[in-house]
C-alpha cells in the first residue's frame, strides 16, 4: 500500500475540552490509484490530510497510524518530515492565493520548492526546471510569468502553480484539498483535466478531498465517506454510487441530482449532435410550462421587463468595468427564471441593480408595469414591500446582534408596521419556513446553516412579495441541505404564486426548479430559453461548455466529460472585448472558415433560434445543421 | 538566445517598475509634505488665537502708551489676520527666514543647532527601538504562550504604563548609586557633552557617547514596548498562515519556512505603523529632551509656548513635522522594498 | 470579548480598587491634603505619614489620593467624550465613503502629525484659569484620531456585511442601519478602546500638568504631583515616586483591563 492508515484518531484541545475531529479512520490509497475522502463541512476530511503531512496545529492530538510506503510517519521529527513532504507526498491546497506566499514571485517559490529536496542544485537549474514546470501545467509565456506575484495570477493559474510545485519532485501521493472548489466551473474542469494528465505521467496516487461527488464520479476509483469524524462507508465509485450502503451516501447522491444517467451522459458528452435533437424532443415533454404561453404575449403581467441595462463602474485609472453590458430580460408573474453564468458574468449586478429601485446608468428596469425611474417616493417605498431579495450567505446576511424575530421584522418595521404588528407577522411567516417560535427569541448564531437560510428566506416573505430574487440561494450551505431548501423555495412559490428570479451555479439543482434559463457571459446574454431546453440541448458554445464542464454525479457520464473543458478563463471584466466575447475560447470559432470567424467580430445579437433566443452569429452550426425538429415546429421562431 | 531575449525583456519590466515605483514614492512624499504643511498652519493659528504677545506691555506700570502697543503689534504683523500673517512666515521660511523671536532675535540662527540636537538624541534610539521591537516581537510570538513570551509581554505593558517623564528620573534615580560609588559621573544625566571641557577626537566622542546613553534608553525603553507588541502580533498572524502551512508542506523545516516566507510578511505591517507613530514618540521625546537637559526641538517648542512666541512655535512643530515627513517616507520606502506588491 | 481572562480581571480589580481609594480614602484619613504638618516637612514614610510628607508637611498619601481624584475623573471623562467623537467620525466616514470619508480622514493624518500633548499645551495659554473641563475637552479634541481609524475600518468592512446590505435592500434608514446595524457591533470594540483611552487620557493629563499646562494650583493632580516631586527626586524619592506609583498603577489597570478584552475580540 502506498498509504496505509490505522485507527487514526485527532482531536483538537480546547478551553473547553478536547474536541474530536476524526475518529479510528482507517483508509488505505494503492499506488497509482486515484482515492476521494468525502464529506461536508466538519466531517474531518481536512484533518485527515493534514495528519498525513504532519501538517496539523500544535493543539491538536492524533493517534494511530499513518504508513506512506511502509515506513510510519506518526512520530517522526520536523527533519525527517520535511525530507518526505514534497518529495514522496505532495499537497494541493483549497486556496490558492493563501497557500502561496504573496511577496515571493511564483518562479522562485516553485524552484525552492526543487531546491528543497536536491540540496546540490545550482540555483539556475532549479529555476530553469521551475520554468519547465510552469510551462508543464499549462502557463503561457512561462518564463515571463515566472517573475509575476501570485495575486497577478487568476485563480485558475494559482491552482496550475500549485500543482507545479506539488509534482516537481515526482511525489508518488498527492493529496489534494478541495483543489477546485474556490474557482469557476469551466475552470474546475480543467484543473481537474490537468490533475489527471500529471497523474497519468507520474504514476502519483492521489488522495482527493471533496466534497462535490461530480469530481469524484470524474475523477475517482475509489470513495470513503466521511461523517462527524467516522467512515461511513467505503469502495469503489461505480458500485457505491450505484448502490450506496449508507444513508448518507444515498443523501447526497439524491442532493447533487444524480439522475438517470441516459440523458445526462448523451448531453455532456456529445454536447450538441445529432442527439441533441432527440434529447430536446424527450425534454420538452418533460417541461412543457405556463411560461410558453405567457410569452406568446410579451409584457403582459410582467412581474419584472428589463431592456437595454447598461451598469460601467469606473474603477481608478479610468478604466472601466463593463459588469453590465446591454441586459435584457422578463420574468412573468409566477414565473421562475435562473440567470447562470461564470464569477464576473454580472448576474449578482443584474439583481442589485432591480432591488436598488433607482433609475440604471441605461436601460429601463420595470416591475409589475411601473418603470422604476419615474417612481416618486412614497410609490417606491410601497413597491419595496414587493421585491425582496435572499442573499447567498445566511451566515453573514443576519445580523448576529438581533433575534430571529427581530431580523424577519425588519422590513415590516421598515415600512412602518407597528411593533406587535410586525411580531406577530414574524411568527407568521417563520412558521411558513417551518420554524418555530421558540427559534424566533434566538440570535442566528444558534441557528444551523439550513435554518439560518430558512430564516433569511422568512424575511423576505414577511412584506408579502410578488418577486423574489434569489442570490445563490443554497452555495453557502452543504450539499445535504440544499434539496430541502430547493423543495421549501419551490413549495412558496407555488402557494404564494411567486416570481422567482435566481442566480446559481448548481446546474444540476435548477434542471427542475426554474421554468427559464438566462446564459450571461461578459455581462451580456448569450442564450435563454425555457429550462429543459437551454440546460439539456444548450445551443450557444458557452453553454454547451458550461453545461459539459458541470461535474455530474454519474461515472460514465462525468468520465465522458474528461478532457473536454474550454480552454481559457472566463473574461477579465476590465477587459474590453468587441465583437463576441467568448470567441478567444470558442471552440466553434476556431472551426469556422475565414469568412465566417470575421462576423464573430460583430458583437452578436440575441436572435430567435426555435423556443430560445441566442446570441451567436452561427446558431446553425451551433445546433449541428439539424433544422428544426418536429417536436419544437409548434413554436415557430418569433 | 532565448534567455538573452529573456533578460532583456526583464531588464525593461524591472526598470518600467522602478519608474513606477519612484513615482509612487514621490506621490506619496508629496502627500506627507501637504499633510506636514496643514498640520503647522494648525499650530500657527492655535498660537495665534492663543498668545498674547502683547500681555506683557498691557499690564506695564506706568501703563504704556496705545501708540508703542501699536507700534509693536505692527511689528509682529498682529494687524494682519491669521492666514496672511502664515504665508509671510511660510515665504520666509522656506528662503530660511524663521522670522524673529518675541524678543528680537533671530530664530535662523538657532534652527541647525535645535535640530541637529534632536536627530542626534532620535536617531539612535529610534533605530534601536525598531530593531529591537520588531525582535522582541518575533523572537515572542515564536514561543507564544511561553513564561519568557508572557515575562516580556507583562514587561512591555508595564513599560507603557510609565509616563515617559516619569521613566527618565527612575532611570536616573537607579543609576545614581552607581555614579556615586565610582565617585565620578559615569553616565552623566544632563546635557549633551561635559560644558567647558576641552576634549578632542576620541575623547570627546566617548564624553558625548557616554552622554548619550541613559538619554537614549529612556527614549528606546517605551518604543521597543510599543513596537514589540504590534510585532509580536503581526508575527502571530503568520505563525498560523496557511502559506507557511503549505510552505512546509513543499519540505522547509519549520524554522526555514519562517525565515524566508513568514519573516518578511511579518514585517510589512511595520512599516506603516512606524510612519504612523513616530509623531507620538517624537511628542514622548520632548519629555526626554528636559530631563536630561538636551536642548532640542522639543525643548525650544516648550520654552516658546511658554514664552508665548508664535514664530518659534511654529519654527520648531515645522521641524518636528518634517522628521515625521522624512520618517514617514522612509517607511515608504521600506515597505515598497518589502512588499513587492506595492510597486504595481 | 471575555472578561473573564486573568489579565482583564486583575486589571478590573486594580481599576476598582482605584476608583475606591480615590472616592473613599480621603474620608478615613486624619489629614485633608491641604493640612500642613510644619514640624514633618519632606519627611520619609512612617507610621504617621506611611508615604511620608511633602514641602509644607502634607501627607503625601492624602495629595495622591486627592491626585488619583482629579486623575480618573479627567481620565474617565476624556476618554469617554473620544470614545463617543471616535464612534461618530468612525462610522460616518467609513459607511459614507466619498467625498465625507476623504475630509474626515485627511483631518485626522494632520491631527496625527501633531501629537495632541503639543496642541493642547500650545493652546494653554489662553485656557489659563478656566475650569478642568475645558482640559477634558481639549484632550478628547485632539485624541480621538486612532480610535476613529480604527471604527472607521470596520465600518467599511460592515459596509459590505450581508445584513447591512440586506437592511439597505428593504429600504431602511442610515440613521436606522447606523444605530440597528453598525453600532452594536461595534459595541465591544468601542468597550476596549474606551478602557484604553483612559489610559491615553490619564497620561496625556500628568504629562500636560508636568509642563504646567494641565492642571493648575492649588488644584493637584498625579501629574502636578509627579512634576513638583521629580525636582526632589534624587534627595527626597518618596515626593516622586508615591505619585508615580498611583499614575502607573492607574494607567496599567487600565491597559490590562482593555488588553484583556481585546485578545478575545
Amino acid at each position: 500500500m502506498m498509504l496505509d492508515i490505522r485507527d487514526l484518531t485527532v482531536s483538537y484541545r480546547t478551553r473547553t475540552g478536547p474536541v474530536p475531529a476524526v475518529r479510528n479512520l482507517t483508509l488505505t490509497v494503492a499506488a497509482g490509484e486515484a482515492v476521494a475522502l468525502v464529506g461536508e463541512s466538519g466531517s474531518g476530511k481536512s484533518a485527515t490530510a493534514f495528519a498525513v503531512m504532519g501538517l496539523l496545529p500544535d493543539t491538536a492530538r492524533v493517534e494511530g497510524s499513518v504508513r506512506l510506503a511502509d515506513r510510519e510517519l506518526l512520530g517522526l521529527s520536523d527533519r525527517e518530515l520535511s525530507a518526505v513532504r514534497g518529495r514522496q507526498v505532495a499537497m494541493v491546497h483549497q486556496d490558492p492565493l493563501a497557500a502561496l506566499t504573496p511577496v515571493i514571485p511564483v518562479g522562485r517559490q516553485v524552484a525552492e520548492a526543487i531546491a528543497v529536496h536536491q540540496p546540490g542544485l545550482r540555483r539556475r537549474d532549479a529555476t530553469e526546471r521551475a520554468v519547465e514546470l510552469l510551462d508543464r501545467v499549462g502557463i503561457a509565456a512561462a518564463r515571463r510569468r515566472a517573475g509575476a506575484l501570485p495575486h497577478e495570477f487568476s485563480g485558475g493559474m494559482r491552482q496550475r502553480v500549485a500543482i507545479a510545485m506539488a509534482i516537481a519532485n515526482d511525489p508518488d501521493l498527492i493529496i489534494a484539498d478541495e483543489p477546485t472548489s474556490a474557482l469557476d466551473t469551466t475552470v474546475q474542469a480543467q484543473i481537474l483535466d490537468l490533475l489527471d494528465d500529471v497523474r497519468a505521467r507520474t504514476g502519483a496516487a492521489l488522495l482527493l478531498i471533496t466534497h462535490d461527488l461530480g469530481v469524484v464520479a470524474r475523477s475517482c476509483d475509489r470513495i470513503a465517506v466521511l461523517r462527524r469524524g467516522e467512515l461511513v462507508e467505503q469502495g469503489p465509485v461505480t458500485k457505491r454510487f450505484r448502490r450506496p450502503a449508507s444513508a448518507h451516501l444515498r443523501d447526497l447522491l439524491t442532493a447533487s441530482g444524480a439522475e438517470p444517467p441516459t440523458a445526462v451522459a448523451q448531453v455532456t458528452a456529445a454536447g450538441a449532435g445529432p442527439l441533441a435533437a432527440a434529447v430536446r424532443a424527450t425534454a420538452s415533454d418533460v417541461g412543457p410550462t405556463a411560461s410558453e404561453v405567457e410569452q406568446a404575449e410579451p409584457g403582459a403581467g410582467a412581474a419584472l421587463r428589463i431592456t437595454g441595462l447598461r451598469r460601467h463602474f469606473p474603477v481608478r485609472r479610468g478604466a472601466v468595468v463593463r459588469a453590465v453590458d446591454g441586459v435584457d430580460l422578463t420574468v412573468d408573474t409566477g414565473e421562475a427564471v435562473a440567470l447562470i453564468g461564470e464569477s464576473g458574468c454580472g448576474k449578482t449586478t443584474v439583481l442589485r441593480e432591480i432591488i436598488a429601485l433607482r433609475r440604471p446608468q441605461e436601460g429601463t428596469i420595470a416591475l409589475f408595469g411601473a418603470d422604476v425611474s419615474g417612481l416618486r417616493r412614497r410609490d417606491r417605498t410601497a413597491l419595496r414591500g414587493q421585491v425582496q431579495m435572499v442573499m447567498q450567505d445566511p451566515a453573514s446576511s443576519l445580523n448576529p446582534t438581533m433575534s430571529v424575530a427581530d431580523v424577519v421584522a425588519e422590513p415590516l418595521r421598515v415600512h412602518g408596521w407597528s411593533r406587535p404588528d410586525s411580531r406577530s407577522r414574524a411568527r407568521e411567516v417563520l412558521g411558513l419556513v417551518g420554524l418555530s417560535d421558540e427559534h424566533a427569541g434566538r440570535r442566528p448564531g444558534q441557528l444551523s446553516g439550513g435554518q439560518r437560510q430558512r430564516v433569511a428566506i422568512a424575511r423576505a416573505l414577511a412584506p408579502g412579495p410578488r418577486l423574489v430574487l434569489l442570490d445563490e440561494p443554497v452555495s453557502a450551505l452543504d450539499t445535504s441541505l440544499r434539496v430541502g431548501i430547493m423543495d421549501l423555495l419551490a413549495d412558496l412559490r407555488e402557494r404564494f404564486g411567486l416570481a422567482f428570479l435566481m442566480t446559481s451555479h448548481d446546474l444540476t439543482l435548477l434542471r427542475r426548479t426554474v421554468d427559464r434559463v438566462t446564459v450571461m457571459y461578459a455581462g451580456r446574454v448569450v442564450e435563454t430559453g425555457p429550462a429543459a431546453d437551454v440546460l439539456y440541448a444548450p445551443a450557444h458554445p458557452y453553454t454547451r461548455a458550461l453545461v459539459a464542464a458541470t461535474p455530474v454525479a454519474d461515472v460514465a457520464a462525468a468520465r465522458a466529460g474528461r478532457g473536454s473543458a474550454p480552454a481559457g478563463e472566463p473574461p477579465d471584466p476590465l477587459d474590453r472585448t468587441d465583437g463576441c466575447a467568448f470567441r478567444r475560447r470558442c471552440p466553434l470559432h476556431r472551426e469556422l472558415s475565414a469568412p465566417d470567424r470575421a462576423r464573430c467580430g460583430q458583437v452578436p445579437l440575441l436572435a430567435p433560434v426555435d423556443r430560445r433566443q441566442v446570441a451567436c452569429h452561427h446558431t446553425d452550426h451551433a445546433l449541428g445543421g439539424l433544422g428544426t425538429h418536429p417536436a419544437v415546429e409548434g413554436h415557430p421562431a418569433r | 538566445m532565448t534567455t538573452l531575449g529573456a533578460g532583456r525583456r526583464r531588464g525593461a519590466a524591472l526598470s518600467a517598475s522602478a519608474v513606477r515605483a519612484v513615482g509612487r514614492l514621490l506621490a506619496r512624499l508629496a502627500a506627507r509634505l501637504g499633510v506636514c504643511l496643514a498640520a503647522v498652519l494648525l499650530t500657527y493659528t492655535l498660537a495665534a488665537l492663543s498668545f498674547d504677545p502683547l500681555a506683557e506691555l498691557r499690564t506695564t506700570q506706568p501703563p504704556t502708551p496705545q501708540s508703542v502697543i501699536d507700534a509693536r503689534a505692527t511689528a509682529l504683523g498682529l494687524d494682519l489676520p491669521v492666514l496672511p500673517r502664515f504665508g509671510q512666515w511660510l515665504a520666509g521660511a522656506v528662503t530660511g527666514d524663521f522670522g524673529t523671536t518675541a524678543d528680537g532675535h533671530d530664530i535662523a540662527g538657532e534652527v541647525s543647532a535645535r535640530a541637529g540636537t534632536s536627530i542626534r538624541l532620535f536617531l539612535p534610539g529610534g533605530v534601536l527601538a525598531v530593531l529591537f521591537g520588531c525582535g522582541f516581537g518575533i523572537w515572542g510570538a515564536l514561543r507564544a504562550g511561553s513564561a519568557a513570551d508572557k515575562l516580556s509581554m507583562a514587561t512591555a505593558l508595564l513599560l507603557l504604563a510609565i509616563p515617559v517623564f516619569v521613566l527618565g528620573t527612575v532611570l536616573k534615580l537607579l543609576w545614581l548609586p552607581v555614579n556615586e560609588a565610582a565617585g565620578t559621573d559615569l553616565l552623566p544625566f544632563s546635557g549633551e557633552r561635559t560644558p567647558g571641557s576641552d576634549l578632542a577626537g576620541w575623547a570627546a566622542l566617548g564624553d558625548r557617547l557616554r552622554h548619550l546613553v541613559l538619554p537614549t534608553i529612556a527614549i528606546a525603553l517605551p518604543q521597543i514596548a510599543f513596537y514589540s507588541r504590534y510585532q509580536r502580533a503581526a508575527m502571530l498572524e503568520v505563525r498560523d498562515s496557511e502559506f507557511l502551512r503549505a510552505a512546509r508542506g513543499r519540505g522547509l523545516r519549520r524554522g526555514r519556512a519562517v525565515r524566508r516566507h513568514g519573516l518578511r510578511m511579518a514585517l510589512i505591517p511595520m512599516a506603516p505603523l512606524v510612519a504612523f507613530s513616530f509623531g507620538l514618540h517624537l511628542a514622548g521625546g520632548v519629555f526626554t529632551e528636559r530631563i536630561f537637559g538636551w536642548h532640542g526641538l522639543g525643548d525650544w517648542l516648550v520654552t516658546a509656548i511658554e514664552r508665548q512666541d508664535a514664530n518659534v512655535v511654529a519654527t520648531a512643530t515645522l521641524l518636528m513635522a518634517v522628521l515625521v515627513v522624512m520618517v514617514g517616507w522612509l517607511a515608504d520606502l521600506a515597505l515598497l522594498l518589502l512588499d513587492p506588491r506595492t510597486r504595481t | 470579548m471575555n472578561v473573564h481572562r486573568p489579565i482583564a480581571l486583575t486589571g478590573a480589580g486594580l481599576l476598582a480598587l482605584l476608583v475606591l481609594a480615590a472616592s473613599v480614602g480621603p474620608l478615613l484619613l486624619p489629614f485633608t491634603h491641604t493640612d500642613q504638618d510644619l514640624r514633618n516637612v519632606l519627611a520619609a514614610p512612617s507610621g504617621a505619614h506611611p508615604l511620608g510628607t511633602a514641602r509644607l508637611g502634607e501627607d503625601m498619601l492624602a495629595l495622591c489620593l486627592r491626585g488619583l481624584q482629579k486623575s480618573l475623573v479627567i481620565g474617565l471623562l476624556a476618554a469617554v467624550l473620544t470614545t463617543a467623537l471616535s464612534a461618530l467620525v468612525g462610522t460616518v466616514a467609513g459607511y459614507l465613503g466619498g467625498v465625507a470619508d476623504r475630509v474626515l480622514m485627511m483631518v485626522v493624518d494632520v491631527l496625527l502629525v501633531l501629537p495632541p500633548i503639543l496642541a493642547v499645551a500650545v493652546l494653554s495659554p489662553a485656557l489659563r484659569g478656566s475650569s478642568w473641563l475645558v482640559l477634558v475637552l481639549l484632550i478628547a479634541t485632539f485624541q480621538w484620531m486612532v480610535t476613529s481609524r480604527v471604527v472607521r475600518a470596520r465600518a467599511r468592512s460592515l459596509r459590505v456585511a450581508g445584513y447591512v446590505v440586506a437592511a439597505e435592500n428593504t429600504g431602511a434608514s442610515t440613521t436606522r442601519i447606523v444605530t440597528r446595524h453598525l453600532l452594536p457591533q461595534m459595541v465591544p470594540l468601542l468597550a476596549i478602546d474606551c478602557t484604553l483611552n483612559v489610559a491615553s487620557a490619564v497620561l496625556a493629563e500628568a504629562g500636560l500638568s508636568y509642563f504646567g499646562f494641565g492642571v493648575q494650583p492649588p488644584d493637584v493632580s498625579l501629574g502636578t504631583l509627579v512634576a513638583t516631586g521629580t525636582g526632589s527626586a534624587l534627595t527626597f524619592p518618596w515626593v516622586f515616586l508615591a505619585p508615580v506609583g498611583f499614575l502607573t498603577a492607574t494607567v496599567l489597570a487600565a491597559a490590562m483591563l482593555g488588553e484583556g478584552l481585546r485578545d478575545d475580540a
